[in-house]
């Protein structure tokens, strides 16, 4: 009976739930960093993120951010749950390290600010 | 933290919770990477290291409600004005990132438990090395700003 139900309690390694994660925190981080900048170029778009007037737009950026995880993890867990994902593994883990890379770059602000002014002659 | 260093209305005459908060977060983070750096000898120490990240989690949320119920706007000097208006956008936007790594860092370790130093886990291992890491760095680069 036991042996019956074994496949019940062996132990698993969920790796579609890993893999999930770091799909949702890295497209999170990159969604994050687009909306910034998309806010500080067209500053008529931070109205729509001004949903805290003390705190200002980085309060709907961060419900934003929020918003992104919660949706792409669940349809990356939906995607990838019950299939193999030993071939994606490594490109995953590299797709996060671009990403954390990209988000401290891209929101520092020498970098986000960075503009060239053209003279008319 | 974010300038202001932390919520009047929070502080006790004996105590100021939120800089304890932070100081007790930072701490954490130290066990968490010294028991990290130990797990691949003893696979057992993945329990400890997941409530860590979990508490260290908890402990970085209440202060972020901390600082976020307490928002003044700020006064800036002329000389630094410039300076300090762009740490301050920038110390925000970092807020993100050890929020998001330390929600990361627990859900690969109870995925992996110990199973994490194995071969197969050697991308979920490194990330969980990076998110404590990129955490703590990003908390010290955020107190470093707020002094400026």
């Amino acid at each position: 009976m036991c042996r019956l139900f074994h496949f019940l309690f062996r132990e698993r390694i969920h790796e579609s739930v890993a893999v999930s994660a770091l799909i949702a925190v890295s497209a999170a981080l990159h969604a994050m960093w687009m909306a910034h900048l998309f806010i500080f170029r067209a500053p008529s778009f931070a109205k729509y993120f001004l949903l805290n007037e003390s705190v200002g737009i980085v309060f709907g950026l961060y419900l934003f951010g929020l918003l992104v995880f919660i949706v792409s993890g669940l349809v990356s867990l939906l995607y990838w749950r019950g299939r193999d994902c030993q071939s994606v593994r490594d490109r995953i883990f590299w797709f996060f390290v671009v990403t954390l890379i990209m988000y401290v770059l891209l929101t520092f602000p020498p970098i986000y600010g960075f503009e060239i002014l053209m003279k008319a002659v | 933290m974010f300038g202001g260093w932390m919520a009047r209305s929070a502080e006790l005459p004996w105590v100021d919770i939120g800089s304890s908060l932070f100081v007790l977060l930072l701490m954490l983070l130290s066990v968490a990477l010294v028991l990290l750096l130990l797990s691949s000898k003893l696979p057992n120490l993945y329990r400890p290291l997941t409530v860590i990240t979990i508490v260290s989690e908890i402990c970085w949320l209440m202060i972020l409600a901390l600082e976020m119920a307490n928002v003044k706007s700020r006064t800036v000097f002329s000389d630094m004005e410039t300076l300090s208006v762009l740490f301050a956008n920038h110390r925000w936007l970092l807020v993100p990132l050890p929020t998001f790594f330390l929600l990361l860092a627990p859900i690969i370790l109870l995925v992996y438990r110990t199973n994490l130093r194995d071969r197969h886990a050697k991308d979920y291992r490194r990330t969980v090395g990076l998110s404590l890491w990129g955490s703590l760095a990003s908390l010290l680069l955020i107190s470093f700003e707020a002094l400026l």
